[in-house]
């Protein structure tokens, strides 16, 4: 099954040839692709977003830009990195590319519909972005009535963006459950799954479940702005806290669609690096499951002082309570799988330290805002802001850059430089605990979010997160650097450079079309490095 | 004295703060415990089993007795976080105490007012008495949006919602100027809808409500805040223009607009009177037509007043109250249901 | 079988040509079923938050939306509701004769076809009816009598037609399926071995007809 039989040249990037060739291509590992240049040019401009905001916030007042601007630039941020950067970056760029191969499979289910979700994507993509181009948007990523309803921005083609994307990736989680289902490879039993697939099986659940309902609602949003159907709006009998109800069924889950994701690259890259089987295969693909169930039942406790009952936050902040258990269990089982291996800290190894690290802080925090009394403080306050980016940022890109730098031999057949790598790691992962950790103290201290201007107290943790940004840029700079100059002067790539047991490294790199040239027949566990040499 | 943790919490200037500050302590030990128990770990095993030429990976793969305990322990912290959570909730949020003095706040893009027992209504500037417990009935203004009313050193935060009543409360215990924040985006003016709460002295207090003009106490900041031990300088030029305003209190204004609205017509209680009596029902159930039963405060009787064929109270069935909805402006509705309370 | 562009073929009946990637043409149909069983889930999903908007303001406006469902016409409701079972009806049958191989396919979704058209004539004259009297959503309501009486009936009328809306939205795009597959039927490319776009068109038509089922009552029945 060792891929030297693969005939020189001949491989998914260069096989057929022509611009036609990617516009309409089926092939799993090139949609992928095209998912994955396309988040990367969101990912560049909501990051110019990002340190537009904080330069603005650089000092008291208007530092470069007017009020109004400001709060475009953040809804742009937030819009822009929630749905077409951190929602698509692992499932549909990543998870295209690996997850056939790691089923042994030579595609998806269905390869049109793949397709055809990128090109919703990208419709929907485009939409967004055009509304640069009407006014702008200035909502917020959450897009609250009655405030959405009311002002005078391009809201309601903005939603409808989201809506369009919605279903990119609502079948996209079709078409990959469908995948995990149907496609295993001979011999791959559902214990012999990396939990990489099973990570995307349960995020491919949240998708299928809440996104329509995030769909629906947003429809009768801009139903709302453009025929004043009055379902969300008080003056006309409807309920704005509705609204608030049915953003959060899908947003809440909407967390752990970029979050489980990343916790599979992670499960996949500590057992390489440490060439050791997983700690506790089976609590950890059932931990995955748990979040997803509970995902769907926390919602509430994004609304504690909104005025629901008492009762109702009651309910929300304990059940919100659970979230922490599967959570640990994770946490713990990585630290175990490590435990006496021999780790090497490449790149993504370095990546996935980074993961542990900040998803660490991301998760205590999130239990804290659990907690009502807390929240009530909390809430709406730059705490929040920097939970968030803990756990979003921290989780869905950290593992992002891992699962990026793992896969990019496998993506390309080529060799990055790893001391670069190295270098801009330490800029990425200082710089985001710089920016966000002094957000916490403003946070606690009281600083409300979405704030354009702010009481002169805040003003030194402000200083630290601007100058913390600038540090995180350098370091995408650096990566965009060497990751491109890979692509033309690297070092050739061997099919298997880190001594992994995944199906996916058992096919050349970069692969061929059909993914395998013998169909895989799966005879051991991915993790099984203390049975099989790799 | 300084907000706690090294000024990273605002000062907890009322009754409720110190409960939540209590509360806050616990939950940063739990998160700094749990920090180290993964990170040293993590340092620990970078250390000790990099890969070097001849070691091999051992170790286990699974663990049962381990793995129930990482399960287990966890879960009976974050119950007991989870039940100290709801406690110290309990009090900062619904045990209000009776004797509590009310006030109407009423958000707008991008200002707030206080309307106050006596009539009087104040704008940006919420004047309570210290050590006295200050309850807050808030909305936003009916065509108007979302806003948060947050007062970082009394760890007290709540939405306005137009159309609806939410509630909240404290018991201020430092006199001074506390910030007032809008924590719910709304806006180009959001970051400025900024208010102060001042509290006075109990001698202060009394002249205010007197009418008579009272100088502001100083304010009292956020965060590394340090107050002052010393008798603070005071701003002594700013006084208080809309002091005289208050003529009517606000339940009188809300008899007037009873009077003169035609509420009386039907509701005087009188015998023969069309519609429900009012006296004494504010705190009371109801039972509805429905069978069900709901109990009267102050979001009932708006709705009942914008929407009175939402919930119809049993044997009014045939009556056709006509809706208010558009009638009364925020501020006149706060009268009616100021006035409506004290019906007895 | 080694490019990308090959991936599913469609013959002669008997001769169907089974995607690359599958083992099968069973293979592919199970695979296929599985699919569109999950995006009929996630179509419930997309339903559900105007029944849950319609449960609530039920439960708020019980009074006015009982007025409003009173302007509703429960006969063309029923109507549309006998047209729909019909529909769903000859769509069974038309699988049937697809997996058969039987010609009466090409008849039974024309029956099928004509059935939606109905549906829609019927909703368009109730819909007319309902903009000539005034029952509009929202803000756009002017029907004298249920402004006095009962205000919030615009909201019933709001999720009245975001519902039928949505739900008419879907029998558009069903007759859009119907059509295709019958031009291919026509053709002759369904048989014994290969029968998977009717058996999955018939599938979510019969969605679409139970959505009606749950809509019909709701609407026109209980209030």
């Amino acid at each position: 099954m060792s891929s030297t039989t693969a005939v020189a040249g001949k491989n998914y990037l260069t096989d057929p040839k022509g611009i036609g060739s990617w516009i309409y291509t089926l092939d799993h590992k090139r949609i992928g692709l095209l998912y994955l240049v396309s988040v990367l040019f969101f990912f560049l401009v909501g990051g110019i977003f990002a340190l537009l905001v904080r330069l603005e916030l650089w000092s008291p007042g208007q530092t470069v830009m007017s009020a109004d601007t400001y709060n475009k630039a953040f809804t742009y941020h937030g819009t822009m990195m929630v749905f077409m950067v951190i929602i698509p970056m692992i499932p549909a760029a990543i998870g295209n590319f690996v997850l056939p191969l790691m089923l042994g499979a030579k595609d998806v289910a269905f390869p049109r519909l793949n397709l055809l979700s990128y090109y919703i994507f990208m419709a929907g993509a485009l939409l967004g972005v055009g509304t640069l181009f009407f006014k702008g948007v200035d909502t917020g990523w959450t897009f609250y009535t009655p405030y959405s309803t009311k002002t005078g921005s391009a809201a309601a083609m903005m939603v409808m963006a989201a809506f369009v994307m919605g279903f990119s990736s609502i079948l996209t989680g079709l078409n990959f459950i469908t995948t995990i289902h149907k496609l295993r490879a001979p011999g791959q039993g559902w214990t012999k799954l990396p939990l990489m697939c099973w990570a995307l099986y349960a995020t491919s659940l949240l998708q299928l479940l809440a996104t329509p309902v995030l769909a629906l609602t947003l429809c009768l949003m801009a139903m709302e702005r453009v025929f004043n159907i009055g379902i969300f709006d008080p003056a006309l009998g409807g309920d704005p806290v509705l609204f608030q109800h049915f953003f959060w069924f899908y947003s809440h889950p909407a967390v752990y669609i970029m979050v489980l994701p990343a916790m599979g690259v992670i499960n996949e890259v500590i057992p390489v690096f440490s060439q050791k089987p997983i700690f506790g295969y089976k609590a950890m693909a059932l931990a995955v499951f748990g979040i997803a169930a509970v995902a769907f039942i926390v919602w509430g406790h994004h609304m504690f002082t909104s005025g629901q009952s008492a009762t109702a936050g009651f309910i929300f902040s304990l059940i919100t309570m659970f979230v922490a258990i599967p959570t640990g269990i994770k946490m713990f089982s990585w630290l175990a799988t490590m435990y006496k291996g021999t780790l090497r800290f490449q790149a993504p190894m370095l990546y996935a330290y980074a993961f542990l690290f900040v998803f660490l802080i991301g998760g205590l925090t999130g239990v804290v805002l659990a907690t009502m009394a807390a929240d009530i403080h909390l809430h709406d306050t730059y705490f929040v802001v920097a939970h968030f980016h803990y756990v979003m940022v921290g989780g869905t890109l950290m593992g992002f850059m891992a699962g990026i730098h793992y896969w990019w031999p496998k993506m390309f057949g080529k060799m990055y430089s790893e001391g670069a790598a190295k270098l801009a790691w330490f800029f990425v992962f200082m710089g985001f605990n710089v920016t966000f950790f002094p957000q916490f103290i403003a946070g606690s201290q009281g600083m409300p979010r979405r704030y354009y201007d702010y009481v002169a107290e805040f003003t030194i943790w402000n200083q630290v997160s601007t100058v913390g940004s600038w540090m995180i840029g350098v370091g995408f700079v650096i990566s965009a650097i060497y990751l491109m100059a890979s692509l033309v002067g690297g070092r050739k790539a061997s099919d298997n450079p880190w001594q992994a047991l995944g199906l996916e490294w058992q096919t050349s790199s970069p692969p061929p079309t059909e993914n395998f040239l013998v169909d895989p027949v799966v005879t051991h566990g991915p993790y099984d490095y203390d049975k099989v040499a790799a | 004295m300084s907000g706690g943790l090294w000024g990273t919490i605002p000062i907890a200037a009322s009754e409720a703060a110190h409960a939540w500050d209590a509360l806050w302590y616990f939950l940063f030990a739990v998160c700094v415990v749990f920090f180290v128990i993964v990170v040293v770990p993590m340092v620990w095993f970078a250390i000790a089993y990099r890969d070097k030429p001849g070691r091999r990976a051992s170790g286990p793969s699974h663990n049962l007795p381990l793995e129930v305990i990482w399960t287990a322990i966890p879960t009976v912290i974050v119950m007991v976080i989870f039940v100290w959570g709801w406690l110290v909730y309990k009090k900062m949020e619904l045990d209000i105490p009776p004797d509590a003095m009310e006030v109407h706040v009423v958000a707008q893009r991008w200002s707030w007012s206080f309307q106050y027992d006596d009539g009087r209504i104040t704008t940006n500037q919420l004047f309570v008495p210290v050590n006295k417990p200050v309850k807050l009935i808030l909305t936003s203004k009916r065509e108007d949006v979302l806003h948060s009313f947050f007062v970082p050193n009394f760890r007290v935060k709540k939405d306005t919602v137009p159309g609806m009543y939410t509630t909240t409360w404290f018991r201020a215990q430092i006199v001074g100027q506390h910030q007032i924040f809008c924590t719910e985006y709304c806006g180009t003016g959001h970051s400025a809808m900024l208010a102060k709460v001042v509290v006075l002295d109990e001698e202060n207090w009394k002249l205010w409500k007197w009418g008579k003009d009272v100088e502001l106490p100083p304010a009292i900041g956020l965060g590394s805040y340090q107050l002052p031990t010393t008798a603070a300088s005071l701003d002594a030029t700013s006084t208080l223009a809309s002091n005289k305003q208050g003529t009517v209190s606000l339940s009188k204004e809300g008899e007037k607009l009873f009077q003169t609205r035609g509420c009386v017509a039907c509701h005087s209680g009188a015998a023969g009177s069309i519609g429900p009596d009012l006296h004494g029902v504010f705190g009371h159930e109801v039972e509805l037509t429905d069978g069900s039963k709901v109990l009267v405060d102050e979001n009932y009787i708006r709705e009942s007043i914008l929407q009175p064929q939402k919930k119809v109270v049993k044997g009014y069935e045939g009556v056709l109250m006509p809706p208010y909805m558009g009638q009364f402006t925020d501020m006149e509705l706060n009268a009616l249901v100021s006035y409506l309370k004290e019906l007895k | 079988m080694s490019s990308p562009s090959s991936v599913d073929h469609h013959g002669k009946p008997g001769e169907h040509h089974f995607a690359h990637h599958f083992r099968s043409a069973l293979h592919e149909f199970v695979t296929c079923k599985q699919g569109m069983w999950l995006f009929l889930v996630q179509e419930v999903l997309f339903f559900s938050p105007l029944f849950v908007a319609y449960f609530m303001f039920r439960a708020q406006y019980a009074h006015d939306f009982h007025l409003g469902a009173l302007q509703l016409d429960w006969k063309m409701g029923a109507l549309n509701t006998i047209i729909l079972l019909c529909s769903s009806y000859t769509m069974a049958r038309a699988v049937t004769a697809s997996q058969r191989g039987e010609k009466s396919i090409v008849k039974y979704l024309a029956i099928t076809f004509l059935c939606a058209a109905g549906f829609l004539v019927v909703k368009y004259f109730e819909y007319t009816h309902k903009i000539h009297d005034g029952l509009l959503p929202g803000k756009f309501m002017t029907n004298p009598e249920l402004l006095a009486e009962a205000p919030k009936a615009a909201i019933f009328f709001s999720l009245y037609f975001c519902m039928t809306g949505l739900h008419g939205i879907h029998v558009i795009g069903g007759m859009g399926v119907i059509a295709w597959i019958m031009w291919r039927a026509h053709k002759g490319e369904f048989g014994p071995k290969y029968f998977t776009p009717v058996e999955m068109t018939g599938l979510y038509w019969h969605f679409v007809d139970l959505v009606w089922i749950f809509l019909f009552p709701m609407l026109y029945l209980v209030g």
